[in-house]
């Protein structure tokens, strides 16, 4: 969407270098840096510079400001390296978001620098494949964001203050029907009940934001293709059963590997294969399930496939438009048969007993996951839910500062209607005509 | 009528739509004719008879700021008015007013005959003039073949018009009237996306058979209001209440045994109704555990003696309905003067539609009214004087006009109507204005009439009093913010005892309105600022300061839409060539044809991430354009 704010974001990837960069972009990104640093900055020159908060410094580093439309964006942006540490980068990314910066979207940088004629044409299919995988990624982390305790408080809040909005609306929008009369305390008790739901959801989630940031892998393979020993040679150790009797793995085992400071958590699933037996029919959809969140999938294949095609690939993991996908070779030690390739993705040859080919597939690994630093994470994300959770905060308590009347009903309902839409960024849209058909279903209306 | 002119406008259809479509065409000083199957029936309320209500009487008031005809009528027609949700808050407040039919008929037809620009004839149009994807002019039902630069079809529930009373079906396009069958025929061969809708309306009671005695009475408010802003209240007729009635235990029993005789339950019936209409049928079934409905009964007019009971629409066999209303509060005796029934009928998928109501397949072509899939007078009426206007600009070669959602509750319903097209008949509410803050009953002129009078549809006496107004807001608003209050003023004490928190420091008395605590009267009483002789001015200038804060947000909320509203999709983009967007995505973007960014953004399931492509798509296309 054209949209004039500011944006904000890391521009290094998580957790590698000494160095963080984060950079703003829009229009009132000089005003947040010079806020933030105390400091007047002038185009082009670096100027040194503190974060100071609370009579605190978060951090020290250079800012540098390009004036629009000199900058990478097209538009006023200003960069801050510091030293980094992730937990001062999401200090900083807090503070610039309470000064009125919105964590960029992924890959939005990009596209308003293609929007802003700073890229040129031969470069529009890059950023549409970047916004596809950005979004696809996104919706992932969302996802694995929105899951458990933190999904069910959510939801309950948005599922009162649906009823509460229902009853408001009705009440306003109806006012001629046999509604059961409201009092106007029950909205205030209601709102008050659900401004302290917020703040507590709020309180909490910061303390349990630990969201891992890892990359999601997914080994899949038909049964005896060799996915546990390759998880077991990459993870130095026997964490799955290896047998040669297929349909072993039963369950999803899952690693966590740190190569070169990235963290990277690999899924050893059921191969997908017809089977009657239950307990295996149930892995083989969490094996689904898995491959729904990777960022990267591994097919395996041993010396029983002298060609692999797309159709192969795609019996094996259904469609997944916009993840990326590796082929491996496995047991090279014993077969050393070349498989005929005839597919778009890169295969590599492994032999997990031997160690051959081992280390040039990390490096392979690597590679591709750092080309994905622009994809949203968990972690990421979870920042994202919490900053809308805080923007619905404020509008719920602009509510509750009413002095709840019918006289300010019009007023109240705005808030709440303001305080559906930020968390509507977080479970998706709610239209005025789902909250006719809740006011529908809820109340006998109508002449 | 002159059949051998080309006509600026035809306006095909003489409800409300039609009437304020042609009404508009002709003050804009096109040569417009409106051709009807009846000039008897122009401006003929087909079911409720009343005009207003929540959402509604908005787009009455819009009307009105544009100079159209509703408000006035209704002002000389209305027998009983009544402000809604008087109590709370400005932004929705709504006026209602009970017509008297007739009245409403005579004061429309009357301002009609005697609309300069304007000719009426009587007679079915059977067909459009199309050549060349461009509408040239109709055809009538006795071959006579008429030209005209646009044509506004606004036939609402008259295209195939089925009518429905119990297992009973006949033709019909509402009770005693002939459907349009010659029209919807070859409009249906035509490549317009066409489906069924349907509405119901309740069997009307002879009042002199009913028993008010021990009837809840409701009166309409003293002072009676009004609609429009060139009324003074001196225009009303005589004023009558209405009165509540309820149904009972019994009501309930009967519909029970007898819904199988249903057209609806039976599955005779495949349109759609509207949820917010529903028959009495469909409220005893879906809310059975409710012992009783309310049921309002409204007069039809001073010089008749029919009451209608609003609340028991139904379309079950005539026996029913008199078991049923018998069976209601007061009504044990009532006799029914005509049978309820449902009315099925052809409309036309808005999402054709673009945002002036000009069809997307036939250039010049405009619909209003039912026929674009919404129900109820008011909305009829807007969308009628945007499809009038529209017509007249085009017949005159200038630039169109497009309400936007900011601007009015119509640039809501046409926005709505033309990105997400609708399942069943719409009807407004303010719940579907996301400005509704800013839209207000009390403020339409500001918003709209500059504008209308910019399109020449205001006359001038109408623009002197929009200028008066605007000028005495403008000058009370400059003399509270010259009003010094000071702490040590005599006056500080008795205002103090009002305020949450005693005045620290001199403070203006636009300032001191600004708190949520403070009202404009109790400035005047307390600290004897004066008041403006104009109370309707002093509580413009109230609302304005008080809702400020919320206002200048929605402002900024509405000027960051505004940039994607700018960004124009080309009509024959081509969707499938966009690299990325899913084949849902696609599907719904080729269904919706969206015009702008905007609308496109609205469409559920378009995702930020398809704007996003889309964005850059066009981006390419202008690229790729610059460098050929
Ligand atoms: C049974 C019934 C129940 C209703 N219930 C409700 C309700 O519950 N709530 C509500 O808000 N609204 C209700 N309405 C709807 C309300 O009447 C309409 O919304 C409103 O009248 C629409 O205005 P219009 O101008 O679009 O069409 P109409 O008022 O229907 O006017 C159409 C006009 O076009 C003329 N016409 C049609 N075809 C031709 C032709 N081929 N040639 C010449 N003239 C033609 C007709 O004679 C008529 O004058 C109901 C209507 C009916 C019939
Ligand atoms: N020689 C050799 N045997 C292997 C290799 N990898 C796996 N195997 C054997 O192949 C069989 C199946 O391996 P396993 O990892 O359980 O396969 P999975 O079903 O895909 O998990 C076992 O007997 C392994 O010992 C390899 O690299 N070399
Ligand atoms: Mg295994």
């Amino acid at each position: 969407m054209i949209r004039s704010d500011t944006i904000v974001a890391s521009a290094t990837a998580p957790g590698r270098g000494a160095i963080s960069i984060i950079r703003l972009s829009g229009p009132q990104c000089v005003q947040i840096a010079q806020t933030l640093s105390g400091k007047l900055l002038k185009p082009r020159i670096a100027t040194f510079g503190s974060i100071i908060s609370q009579s605190e410094v978060i951090d020290t580093g250079i800012w540098i400001y390009f004036a629009g439309p000199h900058s990478f964006t097209g538009e006023d942006t200003v960069e801050f390296q510091g030293h980094g540490g992730p937990v001062v980068t999401q200090t900083i990314l807090h503070l610039m978001t309470h000064l009125g910066a919105r964590l960029a979207e992924p890959g939005e940088f990009s596209q308003r620098a293609f929007l802003n004629g700073k890229i040129d044409l031969t470069q529009a299919e890059a950023i549409s494949d970047l916004i596809n995988a950005s979004s696809v990624s996104a919706v992932k982390a969302a996802n694995n964001s929105l899951q458990g305790n933190f999904a069910d408080q959510v939801n309950s809040i948005i599922s009162h203050l649906i009823t509460l909005r229902t009853q408001i609306e009705a009440h306003i929008d109806f006012p001629d029907e046999d509604i059961e009369p409201q009092s106007i305390n029950a909205f205030s008790l209601a709102i008050t009940d659900i401004k302290t739901d917020i703040d507590k959801l709020v309180q909490s989630a910061h303390e349990g934001a630990k969201l891992n940031r890892s990359a999601e892998i997914v080994l899949i393979g038909e049964p005896n293709a060799g996915k546990s020993s390759l998880l077991n040679a990459l993870a130095r150790a026997p964490l799955a059963i290896v047998t040669d009797i297929p349909g072993t793995t039963r369950d999803l085992i899952r690693h966590e590997l740190l190569i070169d400071g990235l963290e990277i958590r690999i899924t050893d699933t059921a191969g997908i294969r017809s089977t009657t037996d239950i307990i295996e029919t149930e892995g083989i959809n969490r094996a689904i399930k898995a491959l729904q969140a990777a960022d990267l999938v591994l097919c395996l294949f041993d010396e029983r496939h002298q060609q692999i095609s797309e159709d192969t690939v795609q019996n094996l993991i259904g469609i997944l438009p916009n993840i990326p996908v590796g082929l491996l070779n496995t047991k090279i030690d014993i077969h050393r048969k070349p498989i005929n390739n005839q597919t778009r993705y890169p295969l590599l040859e492994v032999s997990s007993k031997t160690g051959e080919g081992l280390p040039e597939f990390r490096n392979w690994l690597l590679e591709k996951l750092n080309l994905t630093t622009h994809a949203e994470t968990p972690f990421l994300a979870r920042q994202r839910h919490l900053e809308h959770l805080k923007h619905a905060n404020l509008h719920i308590k602009a509510a509750d500062h009413h002095h709840v009347a019918v006289e300010t009903i019009d007023l109240i309902a705005e808030d709440l209607r303001l305080t559906q839409n930020a968390l509507s960024e977080i479970t998706g849209r709610f239209t005025s005509d789902d909250l006719l058909t809740s006011i529908f279903s809820t109340f006998c209306i109508g002449k | 009528m002159d059949y051998t002119r080309l006509y600026d406008v035809i306006v095909i259809g003489g409800g409300h739509a039609g009437t304020e479509a042609a009404h508009a065409a002709a003050r804009m000083g096109s040569d417009t004719l409106l051709i009807t199957h009846s000039i008897e029936a122009l401006g003929q309320m087909s079911c409720n008879p009343a005009i207003g209500g929540i959402g509604k009487s908005h787009l009455v008031r819009e009307i009105d700021a544009c100079d159209g005809l509703m408000a006035k009528v209704i002002d000389r027609a209305g027998i009983q008015f009544r402000v809604l949700n008087q109590r709370k808050g400005p932004a929705v407040r709504a006026t209602r007013a009970q017509a008297d039919r007739m009245l409403y008929r005579q004061h429309m037809r009357y301002v009609l005959a005697n609309t300069p620009n304007l000719t009426i004839f009587q007679q079915p149009v059977s067909d459009l003039l199309i050549d060349n994807d461009q509408v040239k002019g109709v055809v009538l039902g006795m071959g006579l073949k008429l030209y005209s630069r646009t044509v506004v079809i606004t036939a609402g529930t008259f295209l195939a018009g089925q009518i429905h009373i119990g297992m009973n079906q006949q033709s019909g396009g509402r009770a005693g009237d002939p459907a349009s069958n010659d029209l919807a025929n070859s409009l249906r061969g035509r490549p317009f996306r066409i489906a069924r809708l349907k509405t119901g309306t309740p069997p009307r009671i002879d009042s002199r058979s009913v028993d008010c005695k021990n009837l809840q009475e409701q009166p309409g408010d003293t002072p009676t209001p009004y609609l429009s802003m060139m009324s003074t209240g001196d225009e009303h007729p005589q004023q009558i209440p209405c009165y509540l009635s309820r149904t009972t235990e019994k009501t309930r029993d009967i519909i029970l045994e007898n819904l199988h005789l249903s057209p609806m339950y039976a599955g005779v019936i495949e349109g759609v109704g509207p949820r917010y209409c529903p028959s009495i049928e469909d409220k005893i079934v879906r809310f059975a555990d409710k012992p009783t409905h309310q049921v309002f009964l409204e007069p039809e007019g001073l010089n008749s003696h029919e009451l209608y009971p609003n609340g028991v629409s139904t379309s079950l066999p005539y026996e029913v309905q008199l078991a049923i209303v018998r069976s209601m509060e007061g009504c044990a005796d009532a006799i029914i003067t005509r049978p309820g029934y449902a009315i099925e009928y052809d409309f036309f998928d808005p999402r054709d539609l673009n945002s002036t109501l000009e069809s997307k397949i036939v250039a010049n072509l405009y619909f209003a009214g039912q026929i674009n899939g919404t129900t109820g007078y008011e909305e009829a009426g807007a969308q009628g004087l945007l499809a009038g206007a529209n017509a007249a600009l085009r017949a005159q070669d200038r630039e169109s006009w497009v309400v936007g959602r900011d601007e009015g509750y119509l640039g809501v319903m046409v926005d709505d109507l033309i990105t997400l097209g609708t399942q069943e008949p719409y009807r407004m509410f303010t719940s579907r204005a996301e400005y509704r803050l800013a839209l207000r009953e009390d403020n339409a002129d500001t918003r709209l009439t500059e504008k209308a009078w910019t399109l020449g549809l205001v006359g001038e006496e109408l623009w002197q009093k929009f200028n008066d107004r605007q000028e005495q807001i403008h000058n009370e608003l400059s003399r509270l913010k010259s009003i010094w209050v000071r702490p040590l003023d005599p006056c500080t004490e008795n205002l103090n005892r009002v305020l949450t928190a005693p005045l620290s420091k001199e403070s203006t008395a636009h300032d001191l309105l600004k708190r949520p605590e403070i009202h404009y009267q109790d400035l005047v009483e307390l600290a004897d600022i004066g008041c403006h002789s104009d109370p309707s001015i002093s509580s413009q200038v109230e609302i304005l300061v008080k809702y400020s804060g919320y206002i200048d947000r929605q402002t900024d909320e509405i000027k960051k839409l505004k940039k994607n509203e700018q960004v124009r999709l080309p009509t024959d983009i081509d969707y499938s060539k966009i690299v990325g967007l899913s084949n849902e995505v696609k599907q719904k973007l080729l269904d919706h044809r969206p015009e702008t960014i905007s609308q496109a953004s609205r469409i559920s399931g378009v995702t930020p991430a398809a704007v996003s492509l889309l964005l850059v798509y066009l981006k390419k296309l202008e690229l790729s354009h610059l460098a050929s």
